[in-house]
């Protein structure tokens, strides 16, 4: 349910100003309706502001994210001594950030660079891979050995250039020849590595000049493993592949041990810092007021009683409050708040997801929490994987890392794990016909892979009732807010779905034809207050309504997809008897199975609800209702 | 022969619809990779969207279970 707000105005001196500011901050109910953009910065304020954004960046690089650890002891012990509005504290803070700062840079860029040299090696590695064996016997015969990039083109005439060149100056020994090796890189498309191994007395600057002059170029290691032999280069390689792993494990731990070290008391440093960037934000604001300030904002009205008397409390006869209901020309401007019990407090993340409601509008949660669970697991059908999903939403639920979305996607996760359970009782699946062949446990109502018709027939009318009680939901909300038009449409479209229904229950004779009359009052009634209230245009919508409803024979389709796909995996241990092979290609299927079945009925029953349900009763475009509160109370909410 | 035809206008009924999903979410599947990639925030109406064409063969998969009741 959507909660009703008050409109809070708080009137008081310059003197208290910031105590008050951040009493409200503590109570963390206020939604302060006051723009900040245009105020001045100010010197503090600008360097709090980058203090905390190189407080931020430092968290972000040592990866600590454990915020849900930040008790408000933590945060207590750290503020003492934490006044930032005293110079000397300002510039300790940003000289002990900053040195921080830097020694972590420093480590940062090492590990980068460690980086970069360990990719080096390993890509000179792969190119020198093929060479392996030619170098090893080269330099097991004291021989010199050289390595150049030549062009493809040049690559196969090469040997033979070299051969002549060496036999034109009289240096070819047929007892001790040259020897050539060339291999294409796959990195590259038109260069090839060439390599010579030539008696350690040779002339390698000729051969250099030789290649260099036909296109070549010597190949290089990089220059931390640059040495004057080939010998030498394979040797620092070698090494390399030792010492640099080393010493980015050195770096990775004293990076991590500064994270155990340093992390806590730099996220609570980060937060109570944003918590007085916020204060300081909103006080630059009212600073241009003059001797007295004046403040308004919208708290919830269950909230309203305790937060004026804390106020009072705090400041007794220093602050002028005034509190009234928000009136009807502007409720559009009023923040939405949602409030629903536990049992579906996790399916407001689908509303804020597709969009928050308007204040005074329909908050749709609980519907969801009962028909989301449903259609979903409606086309899951089966209590095997209805277990398998409830251990996972049971995992999600359980964790206390993976933040508040996490933990709601695990509650509704156990709540599709329930009704799938149900309806796989209900369709006699367990594991597809698993439970029917070991324990002969049968249907209680059809088998979904052989008994179509009555399942599509019962997804129809299970449609047909949603989108009856969204349409009564939005006839309801039209009258309320005294929208003419709306709810005569909404009420035509009902009686025209209403009519198609009896017309389809005389059809399948499930009731007397005599009913007829009643159907044709209804589709008459229907159509002449849909052409009233919204002419030919709302006429479409009728239509598109009657649509709306067959839509949900998806949930039938993809139930009976997921069925017949569960007894074809049970089919291939038939085919393949208790084998090896006959039980992976089973469970296989299973888990193939249980994949789609779980994101096709999460997506399937979402889409019913913002496509089909919504269009029928729901405003969106709400504003979120964002209170002044300790920064604290955010990180913990999102992460915990 | 008839059942053979009966047969084959199941197989239209579903595989024509299927087709054109297929091209649907391939159309949408690209332009959401495009958005998602700017707006990582649209990720979840874009999986929406996604599944939007899959009324088309839904409804055609039911037509074909009707065409095939018929076939007995």
């Amino acid at each position: 349910m959507i909660r009703r707000m008050i409109r809070l105005s708080v009137w008081g001196t310059e003197v208290s100003r910031v105590d008050v500011l951040e009493e409200l901050q503590r109570l963390g109910v206020l939604h302060v309706e006051m723009g900040t953009e245009g105020a001045p910065l100010g010197d503090t304020l600008r360097r709090l502001k980058i203090l905390c954004a190189t407080l931020q960046g430092i968290l972000e690089a040592l990866r600590w994210d454990r915020w849900e650890l930040l008790s408000d002891e933590i945060l207590d012990r750290t503020s003492l001594g934490l006044d930032v509005g005293q110079e000397s504290t300002l510039v300790g803070l940003e000289k002990s950030v900053e040195v921080f700062r830097n020694r972590l840079a420093g480590l940062m860029a090492e590990r980068e660079s460690y980086e970069e040299t360990l990719r080096s090696l390993k890509r000179m590695q792969r190119e020198l891979a093929p060479f392996e064996n030619f170098f090893r016997e080269a330099l097991s015969k004291n021989r010199m050995a050289l390595l150049f990039w030549v062009p493809q083109a040049s690559a196969g005439r090469m040997g033979a250039m070299i051969r002549d060149a060496w036999t034109r100056k009289g240096w070819w020994n047929d007892r001790d020849p040259l020897r050539f090796h060339r291999h294409t890189q796959p990195s590259t498309e038109r260069d090839e590595l060439f390599a010579v191994s030539l008696p350690a007395d040779s002339e390698g600057s000729v051969l250099e000049e030789l290649v260099l002059h036909d296109g070549g170029a010597s190949w290089r290691p990089t220059p931390a493993f640059d040495r004057d032999s080939m010998a030498e280069v394979l040797r620092a390689m070698e090494d390399g592949f030792q010492w640099v792993p080393r010493r980015l494990s050195q770096i990775q731990q004293e990076i991590d041990q500064a994270r155990d070290e340093w992390g806590m008391r730099l996220g609570a440093l980060f937060t109570l810092l944003s918590e007085k960037t916020e204060v300081k934000t909103l006080e630059n604001a009212l600073a241009a007021q003059g001797s007295l300030f004046h403040l308004e904002g919208w708290l919830p009205e269950d909230r309203q009683e305790d937060t004026v008397a804390a106020l009072q409390r705090r400041f007794p006869k220093k602050l002028f409050l005034f509190w009234r209901q928000a009136m009807e020309d502007e409720w559009h401007q009023v923040p939405t708040a949602l409030r629903n019990a536990s049992l579906f407090a996790p399916f407001e993340i689908f509303v804020n997801f597709f969009s928050s409601p308007r204040y005074m509008g329909v908050d749709p949660t609980v519907l969801v929490g009962i028909f989301f669970p449903l259609f979903a697991g409606c086309i899951v059908g089966d209590a095997g994987y209805a277990l398998l999903l409830g251990a996972v939403g049971f995992f999600l639920r359980r964790r206390t890392a993976g933040g508040a979305v996490i933990r709601s996607a695990g509650a509704v996760a156990l709540h599709v794990a329930g009704w799938s359970f149900i309806w796989g009782v209900v369709f006699g699946e367990y594991f597809g016909d698993v439970g029917w062949r070991l324990l002969g446990l049968s249907p209680l109502w059809v088998d979904r892979a052989h008994a179509v018709m009555p399942l599509l027939a019962f997804s129809v009318v299970l449609g047909g009732g949603h989108i009856l009680i969204g349409l009564g939901i939005g006839c309801f909300d039209a009258l309320r807010h005294r929208h003419r038009h709306r709810w005569m449409e909404r009420l035509g479209t009902i009686f025209l779905i209403l009519g198609l229904a009896f017309v389809g229950a005389i059809y399948a004779a499930l009731i007397p034809e005599r009913a007829f009359l009643g159907a044709l009052i209804l589709l008459g009634g229907g159509v002449a207050l849909i052409l009233v209230g919204g002419g030919m245009g709302g006429m479409v919508e009728g239509v598109e309504a009657v649509g709306n409803v067959l839509s949900y024979v998806r949930i039938a389709a993809i139930g009976v997809s997921s069925a017949i796909l569960a007894s074809v995996a049970s089919t291939f241990v038939d085919l393949l008897g208790v084998s090896v092979l006959g039980l992976f290609m089973a469970l296989s299927i299973h888990a193939l199975n249980i994949v789609l079945a779980v994101f096709e009925s999460g997506l399937h029953a979402a889409r019913l609800h913002y496509v089909e349900f919504f269009s029928k009763f729901f405003t969106g475009g709400g504003k979120e209702y964002d209170p002044f509160q300790r920064r604290r109370e955010v990180l913990w909410r999102r992460h915990s | 022969m008839e059942k053979a035809l009966i047969a084959f206008a199941a197989t239209l009924a579903i595989g024509l619809p299927a087709l054109a999903t297929g091209y649907a979410q391939a159309k949408i599947g690209s332009a959401a990779a495009g958005t998602v990639a700017e707006k990582p925030e649209t990720a979840g109406t874009m999986i929406i969207l996604e599944a939007i064409p899959e009324t088309m063969v839904i409804l055609g998969f039911v037509v074909a279970v009707m065409v095939l009741v018929k076939l007995g």
